[in-house]
Order: C-alpha cells, then structure tokens, then sequence
C-alpha cells in the first residue's frame, strides 16, 4: 500500500517537473512523436493491404490452380480463339483424369463480345464452360439455376449472366426466360450470378475473373464446329483441389502433366494464389524488416533528443538532487524519479504520435480511399515502445543523477 | 547519563584531495552527543564545522576514525542503510535553506516522508502538523520564493522535524537571516530542544550558540578549550 504511493508520487513529481518546462518538453518529444506517428500510419497502410490481399485469395480459392493460355494473355490485342498450340479440351480432360485430388475441373473459353437484349447493349465476357465451374470457380447463383450436364449434351443456346451484365440489360424486369443476343448468337437467360466485390490494380493479387462482367455458356454451343471435342481451343482450364495442403504438389502434378502434352512448349501459365499469396507474404515480411528498420532509427533519434534534455534536467535539478539525498533519497530512488520523468516525457510523445498516426491513417482511408487498419495491438505496442524508449534513454541520465556526490550537488551554483 | 550517547564521533579524520596536495580538515575529532542535549559548535570558517556536522549526518564518511549512532558504527552501512538513517534519525536545516523551488512548503515538508514510503493520506497529516509546530500554517501552499528568509527557514525545519528524528543538525541556521528572523529560528529549536530532541548547531554567531547549554570550538580541525 506504502509502496503504491511511493510509485504514484514518482508520477506526479515527474508529471510536474514535465509541466514545469512545457515547451522544452513538447520540443524534446516531438522526435518521439513524429517516430511514432510514421511507424503507426505505415502499419496501418501495411495492415491494410495484408487484409485486402487475404479477402482477395480467399475470394480466388486458396484451393485454386488456374492455367492460362499463354498466347492469349501475351497478346492483349487478340480476342479471337487461340492458334494452334495452346489449350485445348483434351488437356482439360487430362487433368481432370490426372489425379483424386483434384475435385473440379472447367474448361474456359473466354472472348470479349458484346451482349445485347431489345435496344440495350453492354461489354460483356463470354465464358465457354462446363457446369463444373460452378464448383472449381465456387460461383454462387442470385436467380434461376446453372448449366447442367444436359445444357452441354444438347448444345443449347442457354446463358447464366453475371450480376452486372444482368443489371446493365433488364433494369426493371427478370432476366430468367429472356433472351440476350452475345456476340452473333442468341442465348436463352436461365440465371443469374450473385454480385461479387472485386479488387483491380497493383492492390489485386492475381487478374482474376470480373465475375459480374461474365455471361457462362456451354462451352459446346460455342465451339468450331467441324473440329473433334478433344482440340477445342480453350483460353484457360479452372482446377479445384481437394485438399488446400496439397495445392502446391497438384501445381507441380499440373506443369509436368502440360509440360508432357506440350512437349515443353511454353504455351500456357499455370497461376496458383497460394504461392502469389506466399510470394506476397514473403515480399511482405522484407517490406516489414525495413519498417522496423525505419521505426528503431527514428526512436533513436527521438531518445537521443530526450537523452540530451533529461541530462540538461539532472544538470538544472542537481541542487535539489543533494537536498533529496539528505533527506533520505537513496540514489535508487533519484534513478528512478529521473527514469519516470523520462519515461513519462516519451509516453507523452508517444501518445500524441498515436493520435497523430491514426489521424493520418484515417485520413488517407477517408480522402485517399486508402485499406487502412489499426489494431489495438498496434496502438498498445506503440505506447510500450515509446515508454521503454524514455527508460532506455533516460538510463544514463538517471545514472548520472543517482551517482551524484550528495554534499558536492548541494553546494552545486 | 547512561547507556550509549545518541551520536558520537571518535577520533574522527577527514581529509580532501585538492590537486596533488591533500588537504586534511579534521584531524582526530571526537564528540558524543547525549539525547536532549544542545551543543553549539563555534569556530573561524575553514574549520571543519560544516564536514563535522555532515560526517555526524551521514552524508559524508570520514577517512578515518568512527561515527556511532547509538549501538551502530556508520562504518557497515551501505548507501540504502545511510540514506535510511539520514531519514529518520537525523533532521538536517541548512544555512541556505535548501527548499526544491517548484514545490510548495506542504510538498517540500512531505518530500522525506516519500522516501519513509508512507501513505498519503497519513504522510499529508505528519507535514500539516509539522508546519503548523513551527507556525507556517498559513503559507503550507506558497511557493519557496513567495516565503520570507524566516519562513523559509521555518519550513526546512518543519521538514527536518517531520520524520520525528532524535538529532537535529543545524549549519549556520541563521547565517541568511536577520538578527530577529535569526532568533525566532533558534527560539523554534530551542522549544525542539525542550521536547527533548539533541541539537548540534554550527556557529560563528554568539547570539546563536548563547541557546546552547555546551560550547565547544573548533579551530583547524580540532576541538580547543
């Protein structure tokens, strides 16, 4: 009980030789403030865009493996059906057959067209598939149903539209039963796909699919006619594994069974999220070293500074160091009055660097649109630096003081 | 008198290394102090009065001799034993007063009972009733500079006093005062004196050491006469 208020008096007297100089203690602290607040907005940012990524493989499927043709993505100029060479249906149906682990397998063959009901026209991406999309690419449906095994039998002239195209062409009525005009042909409208939050830019892990830009169709009624079904041209193949711990082994079971059918032509790529998520991760974990890089340099700076003013305080306060010292001070006890001040000062400084840091960070979410995150960890964790900062760099004034001769301190002019 | 005396120094050395040359300023003093006494201890300045009284506190050792308090020899004891002694055997007012200017008389009282780690509501009412003993009631949230001489000297005795200690050591109390702020001071130790507590004053003034009941002289750093 005695010792609680021996501790609370430490705070206060440090608390008022604090107020005693203000201005030398907002001016000493401020190091400490800036330091912080930069730390905080910079975690804040980092935090931020960790989670978007995160949001946006999970949106991909961790269990996803997409290969692309490579033809078709080197050349954004080309819309038309990949040339010979590149993915065709047969190689679908390979790595379909390739392992049990693998639980869906879509073939995809993508063109932009447009689509087009009464006298509406929009974009849209018209998306050959089989129903296994549904699973491998974990589309949900908003209306009406999905292709079906017998859509592809019959080669029916039926579409499932993403959430916008939906939007964009039948405003006020239901789609389902309509018909829509994509690129030359005309589609019968069995459902539509719920609306999906989608991430573009430097921000977005991998292109992904504008799901809401799609229009699915069976992959049959769109196919060359007058060519076998095994060398349909596919401008991509959607894989889903069972199992997310096998994803990485079923990537390399994906190359080496393409690598053999291509004959080690380079044609295609094989996207897995997981490893652009462990790439990130790892890009990440350097970005984070650098930060902390940057953050212990500016609380160096700031402790030199409260190092220098707490040594500027034991100089001023010497006299009053002998007068403690008669009455009973041990210089324990005048290390640890000069320690609380210095730890207090950075406290103080620290605490404004958070209210600084997070006025930034909200700042950039609210006018920049910035995916700023600040954890109460984060806050916590910045306070404790700051305070072990004061201690750390108050250590060697408090030494000086406690080591003080008492007699010499009190003749001290 | 019986027993041990309250303080004693025996065959007490203190020597200063000054340059090369060391200077020796007490050369094998020895005194003891019996409880409730009064001793005034007169000499030319540069005697070693103030060394004395600051060996007898437990603020300075001596290079050689031995300073007993009661049953213990200062000798043994360590920083945190010293420190403890100069908190609650020994009160100690300075010719300069030595009050910490940013805190009121009230703080400046309490600030030995910080390191006694006292509670604060009980260390509040030992200052109060220390101020008010040596009539500063009235001044308790006033600020050192705000004081007169007197009443700065009143409030460091209010402080010595607060821990209740045995020995009072004054140096030179009056030394900044007036002659009739001076011996309103020493009426105040004077009435300690009556309540049986042991002073030891340092003076080179008459009036003061005229309260004493035993003079003794110190002249470069021994006793004589």
């Amino acid at each position: 009980m005695a010792d609680g208020a021996y501790w609370w008096q430490l705070l206060v007297l440090a608390y008022r030789g604090i107020r005693a100089q203000r201005m030398r203690a907002f001016l000493s602290a401020f190091g400490v403030t800036v330091g912080i607040a930069a730390v905080l907005a910079i975690l804040a940012i980092g935090e931020g865009a960790r989670e978007q990524v995160l949001k946006q493989v999970e949106e991909l499927g961790m269990n996803g493996i997409l290969v692309r043709s490579a033809a078709l993505e080197n050349d954004p100029a080309a819309r038309r059906p990949a040339g010979p060479g590149t993915l065709r249906l047969a190689d679908a149906d390979r790595l379909e057959r390739s392992s049990p682990q693998i639980e869906a397998v879509a073939p995809l063959s993508e063109s932009w067209t447009t689509a087009a009901a009464g006298d509406r026209e929009v974009r849209a991406r018209r998306v050959g598939t089989a129903p296994a999309i549904v699973v491998a690419n974990k589309l949900s449906l908003a209306v009406g149903r999905f292709l079906a095994a017998d859509d592809s039998r019959q080669r029916r002239a039926v579409c499932v539209l993403g959430a916008d195209v939906a939007a964009d062409l039948f405003r006020f009525t239901s789609p389902v039963g309509r018909r829509v005009r994509i690129g030359q042909r005309s589609f019968q409208v069995i459902g539509v796909l719920a609306p999906r939050a989608r991430l573009t830019g430097d921000r977005a892990i991998a292109r992904g699919h504008d799901v809401n830009r799609d229009a699915y169709v069976p992959l049959e009624a769109v196919a060359p006619s007058g060519e076998m079904r095994d060398g349909w041209p596919l401008t991509g193949i959607s894989i889903l594994v069972r199992d997310r711990s096998s994803v990485t082994g079923m990537a390399g079971l994906v190359r080496s069974v393409l690598e053999r059918t291509h004959r080690g032509r380079r044609d295609y790529e094989v996207v897995v999220p997981l490893e652009l998520l462990e790439q990130r991760r790892r890009t990440q974990r350097t970005l984070g070293a650098v930060l902390a890089g940057i953050a212990a340099l500016s609380l160096l700076v700031g402790g030199v500074g409260i190092m220098n003013i707490m040594l500027a305080t034991v100089m001023e306060r010497t006299r009053e160091i002998g007068v403690r010292r008669a009455v009973g001070a041990t210089s324990h006890d005048i290390a640890l009055q000069f320690l609380a001040e210095s730890g207090m000062l950075t406290f103080l400084g620290g605490a404004s660097g958070l209210v600084l840091g997070v006025s930034a960070a909200l700042a950039l979410r609210f006018l920049g649109g910035w995916p700023v995150r600040i954890t109460f960890s984060t806050a916590a964790g910045v306070l404790a630096i700051s305070v072990v900062s004061g201690l750390v760099f108050g250590l060697y004034p408090a030494l000086k003081a406690a080591a003080a001769d008492p007699i010499e301190a009190l003749r001290y002019e | 008198m019986s027993g041990p005396p309250l303080a004693a120094l025996h065959r007490v050395h203190k020597s200063y290394r000054v340059g090369a040359e060391p200077l020796e300023v007490l050369k094998g003093v020895s005194l003891a102090v019996g409880e409730g006494e009064f001793v005034a201890i007169m000499g030319p300045s540069g005697a070693g009065k103030s060394t004395l009284l600051h060996i007898l506190a437990g603020l300075e050792r001596p290079t050689q001799g031995d300073v007993r308090f009661g049953d213990v020899s200062l000798g043994g004891l360590d920083d945190r034993s010293l420190a403890r002694l100069r908190n609650r055997e020994v009160g100690f007012v300075f010719q300069a007063f030595h009050l910490i200017p940013r805190l009121s008389v009230l703080e400046n009282v309490e600030v030995p009972l910080l390191y006694a780690r006292l509670p604060l509501a009980e260390s509040r009412r030992r200052a109060l009733e220390a101020i008010e003993s040596v009539g500063l009631a009235a001044r308790r949230l006033h600020a050192p500079a705000e004081l007169s001489g007197g009443e700065r000297q009143r409030a460091a005795i209010a402080r010595a006093l607060v821990n209740d200690p045995a020995l009072i050591l004054a140096d030179e109390p009056t030394g900044n005062l007036d002659a009739k702020t001076g011996n309103e001071v020493m009426e105040i130790l004077a009435r300690l004196n009556d309540q049986r507590k042991a002073i030891v004053v340092v003076t080179h003034n008459d009036a003061v050491s005229a309260f004493a009941r035993r003079k003794l002289s110190l002249e470069d750093g021994t006793f004589v006469g």
